[in-house]
């Protein structure tokens, strides 16, 4: 007999893993970092106490699971240190990886971002989340991720030459919004 | 042609996701049920404290305790004030409460109990859920225990299974205790409420008092902090705000519920704690370049606000640790290295124990790990006056933060003088410092190798521990203790971890 979590969870897997795996790669900077993150953050979902009425509830949790893990890994490890002598203009050795899909200009310019700075962007930038969405994800202060996106957007408007609107500006969103579903 | 950099990142992300399509998901799919299996069939062995509270330091028959963690309360609507509280939820079997599933070894009441269960002696709540087939839980019982100081068991009265009690504060001698009541529906458990339950009856009654939502507002999520040096109540309420979170504040009320003040506490100020007598809380600075050298120190009954310093130098950055008494806090401090290691949670060699007086006196560096000490878990510690009790973190020992040693947890003391010596059982898989009296006593939560855990009664006289509410046996069940209050003492909840 099937437990209730089962099928949704299958659901989640075989029609959004591809969109989850995509998202964790962004914030990692490596494929390998990104199966574990989706890996922990589906455990993290379903094996605790959180209860899902839809597919898009369970996906918009876990994505977040996501980001918030993607933080809370890297500030175990010493790479986040590293992450930061980066951001200070610290030459660190290149990682060769293979991405299909996205651009290397893309990935050395998101390597370039600590940690939170990267969580903080792709949750505002991508997943279109609120400041104090972003927060709440994120465990910071609503100050803190105004702090982080500033610098991230800065770096990546220079190392991309793209613009960026001042999300701030905009009506927040409290519904999900999807990009692209 | 300007690229805008929404579309650049979402455009790469679909791309990407495009290139992905046609992987076979079997492998990561297989991989996530056994991992969400085996996450599911394990909680039920694991709590943690993450509410902790206790009386004020009242002179003598002090209790210092330690801080309020994070809460996990889901959002939704609150019971109605003032309601007298009723179950509706299905019930177990007769056979099976009256049999005391899920309870460890109780005795009947006695008639005379509450003559005689004076300071020292402690309630306790069990409330066990028995997993479904569709992954979802029924619970089994809700059932009031009292316990004596040296151990002995009885088995009070049921509670409703559908309301999800929080023993806040029990006073010797009365016989009703302060509570948080939470009604449990089939959208989850919504936000607690102050409340009343009596003793002798059952009866809930709700009593917000000033930490209830205003009329028309959404519910705010509370959680009791300490009752200060004048009996009053000091709670923490966070007020919910569509999109999540939303402001925080201290209040403070008198049993009645009438309220003294209300103290606002900052957005980067997610624990604050209060100090043993309800004086002061510390909050982090506004600036965020200055929180790793300083705190705000709040005056609960002028607000006045002064800044802490850590005093350990720029090239350390530090963090709060715990009130060592109403008098000092205890901060850890690192030299350089990652800039989010205090999140880590765990100090390792090299890393520094500094005591800072709130008087203004200079703080003093107590203690610099060294790779023979123990790795210590910064949460929770609890302060003894004159200086921490903390619990080892199962990275082992202090030189590195290698793989977990299995049953190596144990208490670790921080002594006035510096020094650090182990306490108790050094072979538990985990272990919590709740509360420590000034005549010694430690109130414990921890589990041992074996697969017993629950409140444990720490002398430290050489005297043997007092198991005071066990969890029950292993069984097909999940959980067990969820809340105690201490009469005149501590009190804690546990989370399913």
């Amino acid at each position: 007999m099937r437990a209730r979590w089962e099928p949704l969870l299958e659901q989640l897997v075989r029609e959004r893993y591809a969109r989850l795996l995509s998202r964790a790669t962004l914030l990692s900077g490596s494929r390998q970092d990104a199966e574990d993150l989706v890996q922990e953050a589906l455990v993290a979902t379903f094996g605790g106490r959180a209860r899902f009425e839809t597919l898009a509830e369970a996906e918009q949790y876990v994505r977040r699971a996501i980001a918030s893990r993607s933080v809370d890994r890297i500030r175990r490890s010493t790479r986040e240190h590293d992450a930061y002598r980066r951001l200070a203009g610290h030459a660190q050795p290149t990682v060769e990886i293979e991405l299909p899909g996205l651009t290397r200009e893309l990935v050395d310019a998101l390597a370039r971002l600590s940690p939170r700075t990267r969580a903080c962007v792709v949750l505002r930038y991508l997943d279109d989340l609120s400041i104090r969405e972003t927060a709440d994800a994120l465990n910071l202060s609503e100050g803190a991720v105004k702090r982080y996106c500033a610098d991230g957007v800065r770096l990546l408007d220079a190392a991309l030459g793209t613009t960026s609107v001042d999300l701030e500006s905009i009506p927040v969103q409290t519904t999900e919004v999807r990009r692209g579903a | 042609m300007e690229r805008d950099l929404s579309q650049l990142l979402t455009a790469a992300a679909e791309a990407d996701e495009r290139a992905l399509a046609g992987m076979s998901v079997d492998a990561p799919l297989e991989r996530a049920h056994r991992g969400v299996r085996r996450r599911r069939a394990v909680r039920h062995a694991r709590t943690t404290v993450l509410s902790v509270a206790g009386l004020a330091a009242l002179g003598a028959g002090a209790l210092l305790v330690g801080p309020t963690l994070a809460r996990d309360v889901d959002p939704a609507s609150t019971p109605t004030d003032g309601a007298t509280t009723s179950s509706s939820d299905p019930t177990p079997t007769a056979d099976e409460v009256a049999a005391g599933v899920g309870l460890p070894s109780v005795l009947p009441l006695p008639a005379d109990v509450w003559d005689r269960a004076a300071a020292g002696w402690t309630l306790g709540i069990y409330r066990p859920v028995r997993p479904t087939d569709d992954g979802s839980v029924d619970v089994v019982r809700n059932t009031l225990v009292l316990a004596s100081p040296t151990g002995e068991r009885y088995r009070v009265l049921e509670l409703p299974l559908d309301r999800e009690v929080e023993l806040v504060r029990w006073v010797a001698g009365q016989t009703r205790a302060l509570v948080t009541v939470a009604e449990v529906d089939e959208r989850g458990t919504h936000d607690p409420v102050r409340g009343w339950l009596e003793l002798r009856t059952g009866e809930l009654r709700l009593d917000p008092g000033a930490v209830g939502a205003p009329d028309g507002e959404c519910p705010a999520q509370i959680s009791y902090e300490l009752t200060d040096a004048d009996g009053d109540e000091v709670w923490r309420v966070r007020y919910c705000q569509t999109g999540g979170g939303g402001p925080s504040e201290l209040v403070v009320q008198r049993p009645d519920g009438t309220l003294v003040r209300r103290v606002a506490l900052n957005d980067a100020s997610w624990e604050a704690p209060v100090d043993p007598s309800g004086r002061y809380v510390v909050t982090q600075p506004d600036e965020p370049a200055a929180r790793d050298h300083e705190a705000v120190l709040v005056d609960l009954a002028t607000e006045t606000r002064t800044t802490l310093s850590f005093g350990a130098g720029p090239e350390r950055t530090c963090g709060f640790v715990a009130w060592r008494s109403e008098a000092a806090v205890v901060v850890a401090c690192r030299v350089a290295g990652d800039p989010a290691w205090w999140e880590a949670g765990v100090l390792l060699a090299g890393d520094e124990l500094w005591d800072v007086p709130v008087d203004g006196a200079t703080p003093q560096p107590v203690h610099t790990l060294t790779a023979d000490d123990p790795a210590l878990a910064l949460r929770p510690a609890v302060g003894t006056g004159a200086g921490l009790v903390l619990g080892t973190d199962v990275s082992g020992s202090a030189s590195s933060a290698a793989e977990p040693s299995a049953c190596t947890a144990g208490l670790v003391e921080l002594g006035a003088d510096g020094s650090l010596t182990r306490s108790g059982r050094q072979d538990l898989a985990w272990v919590h410092p709740v509360a420590v009296t000034d005549d010694g006593l430690r109130y414990v939560a921890q589990a041992d190798c074996d697969g017993a855990s629950g409140l444990v009664v720490q002398t430290g006289t050489g005297t043997p521990d007092v198991d005071l509410l066990p969890n029950p046996p292993a069984s097909e069940l999940q959980g067990g203790l969820t809340t105690w209050a201490t009469a005149d003492g501590p009190s804690a909840r546990y989370w399913w971890w």
